[in-house]
């Protein structure tokens, strides 16, 4: 049954791994995040859920977190959340040039031209940073000045033609 | 698992497909939304096209789980849904504009230098596209070859995209050290009160100490955060001794544990228990003032009982450490706007963390008095800097006149907001220019302060086997008023104040006299504070000055209570423990020490050579001579209460219903049961009573239904008392009236096997339904809805107001510093 505890719980949980996804990115800033990303977002909130059902248990009284379906229920909802919160955070992390112009745009009330809006961004921040990431991340690899997609980024890349495929669509242009 | 659950999870793993299938067969069908324009709108219409299918769920899962909360679980599908949906936008839109999936799509087809990748790639040919989609969206518009948005829908993600980073990647990393001692600390606590190892309270002791002085080198020069957490990690050390101890103050004991392991268990449950089943019955509403049943660290501690295997006594003891550092920190947070010093606000944490405001664990009650001050104090220095912060402290205030002893929080409130006020009348003018906050400050408070209204509205059906309450609220003349808070009301007297300079344990120095506490090098520091800095420590002093007498109650020169009864503040005639203003007392004081520090950290710095390293060596010898001073207090006091038996729990239900005022009863219990003419002998003695119509009396008349044996009366224990109520099984022979020991006045509903009948007044105070049938009759009791969940939730509601309003505003200012 879903009960007010059920969202609470979620929402706890979910915080308690953003509380540490901040700590760590402010402390150490990982260089490959995606699989610490998925591991707080992901496991993290499983092996807690695992954890409080089983002390749970112990207790003579019978408890929320004893049942595994309000568990259940609670873990659904903090993967939403998760996956909401990861498929935004590209965005603040790579400081998404469509937010950049929303920004500008909203401090000068009389608009800017394209080129006043181009002068915003450096072929770096358009594309040197985003190759770099991409090397940091393992998915590409560069050999004497050439780049190669890396095993792992070829599944990626193969996944998201599926995908757009599947779908009907040419591929994306970035 | 149940078949049940788990068709509600398959329908709900359907529900969030649904986006995707939808988007599929819409960008199949319609060929207009595979053109590049119109891509994120098929997305859309896709997520649109899904929510029939959350409904059907929601329909589905009413049908499978029948008692059910609806609104929760429509609350759960829409969240679950609508963050699915959000997911899946995401995700189609990052396969559509991101640009590393892009740069990936082109090296999968074969490797390339970087220029080469460049030139395919079209850095500024993505921005165009990237200002196309924009505007095909609506967002922008260009006219005469300049952009302007169209709609500021937009704005509000990037404003939160650009806070998150500004967390996320600040432009300076943050010490990982503190969260480390913390850690270190904690560990360390655990050890030593583990029972492994029989270490004594002196190892605890010196164990703090070292983190303390640990604490202090490392305190960050940047001020952030982090710094709290050095200040709480020697603190959580000495904390530790009362956590793992087997005993609790005596108030503890007999009355705050008892209703805490009650509305634990019910939170477990997932609902608010309407009622106390003790003395015929009461409302939970009726105590939500003097019980502080929704304060947060309380709520922590349900919370934390609900999900764990702990002992209710245990999330007690852990509710109230999170409390005083809950407190901690917002005064922490106070002392760092007063004094802009790490070192001030170091030192002036731990006064209230380890002083009376917290370590003497003083009936939980005191800790109820204070945990609005740091954060009422706090909103009232940001007004100066934002008008906007008038509203969390227009919260707060209500929350405030809604929590424990409200007259108290009155007088402190109404005390230092005419401080500030005369302190900076520009700010007060400044803040009420916008008019509109004037009024949603008004409706802030009205709205935090319903469950004074609630509780108001009731008292006159209401009496305090505590107290004559009852010629309280009706003395009208001061000679009425001394005669009667002679006998009733507590004040300090002058030898707790002397608690701060020669501290006493024992008999004679009770919780109260040991709460006069803050650290003696600390009273050194405040008198170093009005002599450095005059200026700033003349607030604090004058209301250190104002709370002492406060406290000193009837004791105090001039009799400050008689001249508020005269005053006309409401309710005043009813509020009687005066010394707890002493917390408030406390934080005065420990300003006043911070502002010491601040002034001699300041001086400091400016001198030089060998007398500055002299200096600084002082000052910090004596922010740890006042720790010492402090964990030593604490420690001393713990074993003070150790004379205690443990704890046993109490049964707040089944007999006590029964019983005469006990425990949270004691409080407050209906006036009808409280001062009924009725004969002991006459109370009820069974949960169930069957009278037989014969010797029903006439008006007014009493059944005999206390006596052994009296004639054509059945009597039973054989009831359940559940949360809602009460509800038993009987057999009748023939028409028979049905007596329990219910309150009348708990506003009852009662069912006869399923159906609503009237419930009957008995004896004057008691609930009775009568039966007509020959046979077997399922009876059901329940109390019925009388508003207080509504205030409930608009009290949990308010705590979020005010948490949200001030991290955004802490967000927004880090991302300004960022900026």
């Amino acid at each position: 049954m879903i009960t007010p505890l059920v969202i609470i719980s979620a929402i706890t949980v979910f915080s308690l791994s953003f509380a540490a996804h901040v700590y760590i990115w402010k402390v150490f800033r990982p260089a490959r995040q995606a699989v610490l990303l998925a591991a707080l977002f992901f496991a993290m909130p499983a092996l807690v859920f695992f954890a409080l059902f089983f002390w749970a248990r112990q207790g003579a009284v019978e408890r929320f977190a004893a049942s595994a379906s309000n568990l259940l229920y609670a873990l659904i909802l903090d993967y939403v959340l998760a996956g909401g919160y990861l498929l935004s955070y590209p965005a603040a992390q790579a400081s998404s040039p469509s937010l950049r112009v929303v920004l500008a745009l909203s401090s000068t009330p009389d608009g800017m031209t394209g080129d006043q809006l181009r002068a915003l961004f450096s072929e770096k921040e358009l594309f040197w940073d985003h190759l770099a990431r991409l090397e940091q991340e393992g998915l590409v690899v560069n050999t004497g000045g050439r780049w190669t997609a890396s095993p792992r980024g070829l599944r990626a890349a193969g996944f998201f033609a599926r995908y757009r495929s599947l779908l009907g669509l040419p591929e994306g242009n970035g | 698992m149940l078949p049940s659950q788990l068709y509600f999870i398959a329908g709900l793993t359907a529900a969030c497909c649904a986006p995707f299938v939808a988007h599929l067969i819409l960008t199949r069908v319609f060929k207009r939304y595979a053109a590049e324009d119109e891509r994120q709108s098929g997305c859309l219409a896709g997520c649109a096209f899904g929510v029939p299918a959350a409904v059907a769920v929601f329909f589905a899962g009413r049908s499978l789980f029948p008692g059910g909360d609806p609104f929760s679980l429509a609350v759960y599908i829409t969240l679950v849904y609508g963050l699915a949906a959000y997911t899946y936008f995401h995700f189609f839109n990052i396969s559509e504009t991101s640009r590393r999936i892009r740069l990936l799509t082109l090296l999968s087809r074969g490797g390339m230098d970087g220029r080469e990748l460049a030139a395919r790639y079209d850095p500024w040919g993505a921005l165009g596209r990237r200002l196309g989609r924009l505007s095909g969206l609506g967002e922008l518009k260009e006219r005469e070859g300049r952009f302007s948005l169209a709609r500021r829908r937009l704005l509000v993600c990037a404003r939160a995209v650009f806070i998150l980073r500004s967390v996320l990647f600040p432009l300076e990393r943050t010490d990982w050290k503190p969260l480390a001692v913390l850690v270190l600390a904690a560990a360390g606590a655990g050890v030593c009160n583990s029972g492994i190892f029989p270490f004594p309270a002196s190892v605890v002791f010196l164990l703090s100490v070292v983190i303390c002085a640990v604490s202090l080198v490392l305190l960050d020069r940047r001020d952030g955060a982090s710094n709290f957490l050095l200040a709480a990690a020697p603190v959580v050390i000495v904390f530790s001794c009362f956590l793992f101890s087997p005993y609790l103050p005596s108030g503890d004991i007999d009355f705050h544990v008892p209703m805490f392991s009650y509305m634990a268990e019910h939170f477990s449950a997932g609902r608010v228990c309407p009622w106390i089943a003790s003395a015929g019955g009461i409302r939970t509403g009726f105590v939500h003032i003097s019980d502080f049943l929704t304060v947060p660290h309380r709520l922590t501690g349900y919370f934390l009982y609900t999900m764990t295997g702990m002992g209710a006594e245990f999330a007690y003891r852990l509710q109230f450490i999170l409390g005083v550092l809950f407190i901690g920190f917002g005064w922490w947070l106070v002392l760092k706007k007063l004094t802009g010093s790490r070192y001030a606000a170091f030192f002036g944490a731990l006064m209230v963390m380890l002083g009376g405001n917290g370590m003497t664990f003083h009936q939980e009650q005191a800790l109820a008095t204070q945990y609005l001050a740091p954060w009422f104090v706090l909103s009232l220095m940001k007004v100066r800097d934002d008008r906007s912060f008038i509203l969390p402290a227009a919260a707060i205030a209500g929350l405030g006149l809604s929590t424990h002893q409200p007259q108290l929080q009155m007088i402190a409130m109404v005390l230092t907001g005419v401080v500030f006020a005369a302190v900076s009348p520009a700010t007060v003018r400044a803040a009420w220019r916008v008019r509109w906050f004037g009024a949603a400050a008004v409706c802030l408070i009205v709205l935090a302060a319903l469950p004074s209204a609630y509780l108001l509205h009731h008292l006159p059906s209401l009496v305090s086997p505590m107290r004559e309450m009852d010629d309280l609220l009706a003395c009208t003349t001061l000679q009425q008023y001394d005669v009667l808070t002679g006998q009733q009301i507590a004040s300090a007297p002058r030898r707790y104040l002397e608690q701060y300079f020669m501290p006493r344990f024992g008999a004679e120095s009770g919780a109260d006299c040991c709460a006069f506490f803050v650290g003696r090098p600390a009273l050194v520091m405040a008198a170093a504070g009005v002599a450095l800095n005059f200026r700033a420590a003349l607030v604090p002093v004058f209301l250190a000055a104002c709370f002492m007498v406060l406290t000193l109650g009837l004791n105090s020169p001039g009799m400050v209570p008689r001249a508020l009864f005269l005053a006309g503040v409401p309710y005043i005639n009813v509020f009687r423990q005066w010394y707890h203003f002493f917390p408030l007392l406390n934080f005065c004081l420990s300003a006043a020490a911070a502002i010491g520090v601040a002034a001699a950290a300041a001086r400091i710095s400016r001198a030089a050579g060998g007398r500055r390293t002299v200096a600084a060596g002082c000052l910090a010898l004596a922010m740890l001579l006042n720790f010492v001073d402090l964990a030593h207090y604490a420690l001393s006091y713990t074993s003070v209460f150790a004379a205690n038996n443990r704890y046993v729990p109490p049964a707040v239900n089944g007999p006590l219903l029964l019983a005469g005022p006990d425990g949270p009863t004691e409080l407050f219990i209906y006036r009808s049961r409280g001062r009924a003419p009725v004969p002991d002998e006459l109370w009820p003695v069974a949960l169930i009573s069957l009278v037989d119509r014969a010797v029903v009396p006439g008006d007014g008349g009493m059944l005999p239904l206390g006596v052994e044996g009296a004639a054509g009366i059945t009597r039973s224990f054989d009831a359940a008392v559940t949360a809602e109520g009460l509800s038993c099984s009987v057999e009748i022979p023939g028409p028979r009236l049905l007596v329990t020991p219910l309150n009348y006045d708990l506003r009852l509903k009662a069912f006869v096997d399923g159906s609503p009948v009237p419930v009957h007044r008995v004896n004057g105070f008691l609930a009775g339904v009568e039966l007509e049938k020959q046979g077997r009759h399922a009876v059901k009791f329940a109390l019925a809805e009388d508003g207080y969940n509504f205030i409930l939730t608009v009290q949990y509601l308010m705590y979020v107001f005010v948490a949200v309003f001030l991290l955004a505003k802490y967000l927004e200012g880090r991302h300004a510093d960022g900026v």
